[in-house]
């Protein structure tokens, strides 16, 4: 046999129309748009097929060449701390994220042997004790976030002036600080379009308080979900709206993307459930060429009995980064989805600005409304397609896995995360741990 | 402010002849009836007849395997299905391997049969060095493997997790330029090294 007619025009390309016409053939009498096409929790349908004339033009972005792995850590002892940073990057991690509560830490102690870039959330808004850190630990970034306290808190750290004031002074020293929570509206239950437009919206709410003429990096906390292809157009319109932002304002800011683990999709009993979406959301992060991917939290841990199974999990975490992705980002279906989560985004962005910017309709409960009711439909749908098992053997609980409602009245409503198990978790809970 | 807009630019369509070579064998693949999404269906075991066993993704072992096809081909005429055992490694290898693997596939089929679709290929993949399901279901429908055999516990996981997996288009990495300037690239090779026998 001869092959030498084997040529790239051998067959030619299949066009919509002849696509639509094999579907609608195979379909025998069925509707397509009912069998074949899902619309996402934003309206955006997902089509079974996609061609090159779908698109008229493509979006700019750009993407880290490397993805570092870092972990987090919850700084209750300085030494211990410590040693679980030195032990962490000596098993792989490229850096650490502590997080503290004390602004008299001694952070000699805490840092001691830690070369490698490390990040250090506070949970206090203090100038002075930024100043001593930034002044004696280049390698240290500390990040601040006043919106996202309110946000999550429903209290500003001291009140709106002060907050903004002290941003305005820390970003002086420190001017890689500035942070945005985009997971928490992704736990919380916000569609991609509701987490893009709320973050897009903190961004100018920043440049109108503090100006963000005085950074020079931009970081986002993003989790994400399971829907695959969503997902990574979700983080890749993020970068493409934020760089869009910043040459409206003719301002050159880095941009990086730092993608904690979703505490939305993590399941109280089955932690062979927790193993796959943690490697799907690692899977997808690569995908997007985010520039951090972070290790399981310690506080989403709820049985004594995991923790060995999240060590694991760290390990397989580091390496699968260094696998290859799947270099997806530029392909026709993700552009084409980037687009239309970009076209819807810009609406929620000019309705918000147009009532008044993010902290006005957080004030007036507008945004948790808007939340809610997105986080509901989610709760119903998945409730019909995912039943919780009752666990075969009673583990060693380390903490009440459950929201907690009695506490300190918030000054403002905060937006809760929410787990998508927990209400069928619940009842088997109870029944397992309330006596005892 | 100014309303806030995104700076596009337009398609380049230079790539044409690298699609061309990249892209989805024209109807070579059966797929499913009422989903037109690229499907694998996971098992615990596989019990029907391979009949044909690719060692790995090298020019040599494709061409190897392009040839046993070509020689066999009375047999094959009386078979609907080929089973076609392949190696599942990296992502991109697996990727590429197979969009060439089954472009080839298409055009001995329309030289020996005069049509590209004759003979349908079944992919098998067998994973051993996999710790999830998820991923590994994924990358298989993204690289358009048709089966894929794991092991009893990844199988069990995967029953519990079927749930949660995203919809996926016919091909979802069309377009995507690093595939199809590595697909074009392997599949010269490929051709160039089954031609000179």
């Amino acid at each position: 046999m001869k092959m030498n007619d084997i040529i790239f025009e051998r067959f030619a390309a299949i066009s919509t129309k002849q696509w639509k016409q094999k579907i609608q053939y195979e379909l025998q009498g069925l509707d397509y748009q009912k069998t074949l096409v899902k619309s996402s929790a934003d309206g955006i349908p997902q089509l079974p097929f996609y061609s090159e004339s779908e698109l008229k033009y493509r979006s700019i972005a750009d993407f880290p060449k490397k993805i570092n792995t870092c972990i987090y850590i919850t700084v209750n002892n300085e030494a211990t701390a410590n040693t679980k940073a030195v032990n962490a990057i000596n098993s792989g991690f490229t850096n650490i994220c502590f997080t503290i509560f004390n602004a008299e830490l001694d952070m000699d102690i805490l840092l001691q042997n830690i070369s490698v870039s490390t990040f250090i959330i506070p949970h206090f808004l203090n100038i002075d004790s930024y100043k001593k850190i930034q002044a004696n630990y280049p390698q240290v970034t500390v990040l601040s976030d006043p919106i996202g306290k309110i946000t999550q808190t429903g209290n500003w750290y001291r009140n709106f002036n002060h907050d903004f004031e002290q941003l305005d002074l820390i970003l002086n020293h420190s001017p890689s600080s500035l942070t945005i929570n985009q997971s928490l509206f992704h736990d919380a239950g916000a569609t991609p379009v509701q987490q893009l437009a709320y973050s897009l919206t903190q961004l100018k709410q920043y440049d109108h308080q503090i100006s963000l003429k005085k950074c020079n990096t931009i970081t986002y906390f993003v989790a994400v979900g399971t829907d695959f292809f969503i997902e990574i157009a979700k983080l890749k319109a993020l970068r493409i709206l934020t760089n869009s932002y910043f040459e409206s304002q003719n301002i050159t800011l880095n941009c990086l993307l730092f993608q904690q683990k979703s505490q939305r999709t993590i399941q109280l009993f089955d932690s062979d459930i927790n193993h796959e979406i943690s490697s799907i959301e690692c899977q997808i992060g690569q995908c997007a060429g985010v520039d951090f991917i972070t290790a399981y939290p310690e506080n989403y841990l709820y049985f004594k009995e995991d923790i060995p199974i999240i060590n694991a999990q760290n390990k397989l975490l580091i390496q699968n980064i260094k696998n290859s992705s799947i270099p997806i980002n530029d392909a026709i279906y993700i552009e084409k989805l980037t687009q239309q989560l970009i076209d819807k985004t810009l609406v929620l962005f000019e309705s918000i600005e147009q009532g008044g910017g993010f902290t006005n309709q957080l004030r007036k409960g507008i945004i948790q409304k808007k939340i809610k009711e997105k986080e509901s439909a989610e709760q119903k749908a998945f409730n019909q397609q995912f039943t919780v098992t009752t666990p075969t053997t009673k583990k060693t609980p380390i903490h009440y896995p459950f929201l907690k409602t009695k506490g300190h009245s918030p000054f403002w409503k905060p937006i809760i995360k929410k787990r998508l198990t927990a209400p069928q978790e619940k009842p088997i809970w109870d029944k397992l741990y309330s006596n005892g | 402010m100014d309303k806030l807009y995104v700076n596009y630019i337009e398609i380049d369509m230079s790539n044409g002849k690298n699609q061309q070579a990249a892209g989805f064998p024209p109807f070579t693949r059966g797929y499913h009836t009422h989903n037109f999404s690229t499907q694998v269906t996971t098992k615990k075991l596989f019990t029907d007849s391979i009949h044909f066993r690719l060692s790995d993704f090298s020019v040599t072992q494709m061409t190897v395997l392009f040839n046993e096809i070509v020689l066999q081909k009375e047999l094959h005429h009386k078979t609907t299905t080929i089973n076609l055992k392949i190696p599942f490694t990296d992502a991109i290898d697996t990727i590429i391997s197979i969009r060439t693997l089954r472009t080839v596939l298409a055009c001995i089929c329309d030289d020996l049969y005069k049509s590209p679709n004759t003979l349908k290929f079944n992919f098998i993949a067998f994973p051993e060095a996999i710790n999830t399901i998820f991923n590994t279901h994924n990358l298989a429908k993204i690289a358009q493997v048709d089966t894929l055999v794991v092991n009893d516990r990844l199988y069990n996981t995967f029953i519990k997790i079927q749930s949660l997996l995203p919809k996926f288009p016919i091909d979802c990495l069309s377009g995507s330029k690093e595939i199809e300037e590595k697909t074009a690239t392997l599949f010269l090779k490929v051709y160039s090294e089954f031609s000179s026998y």
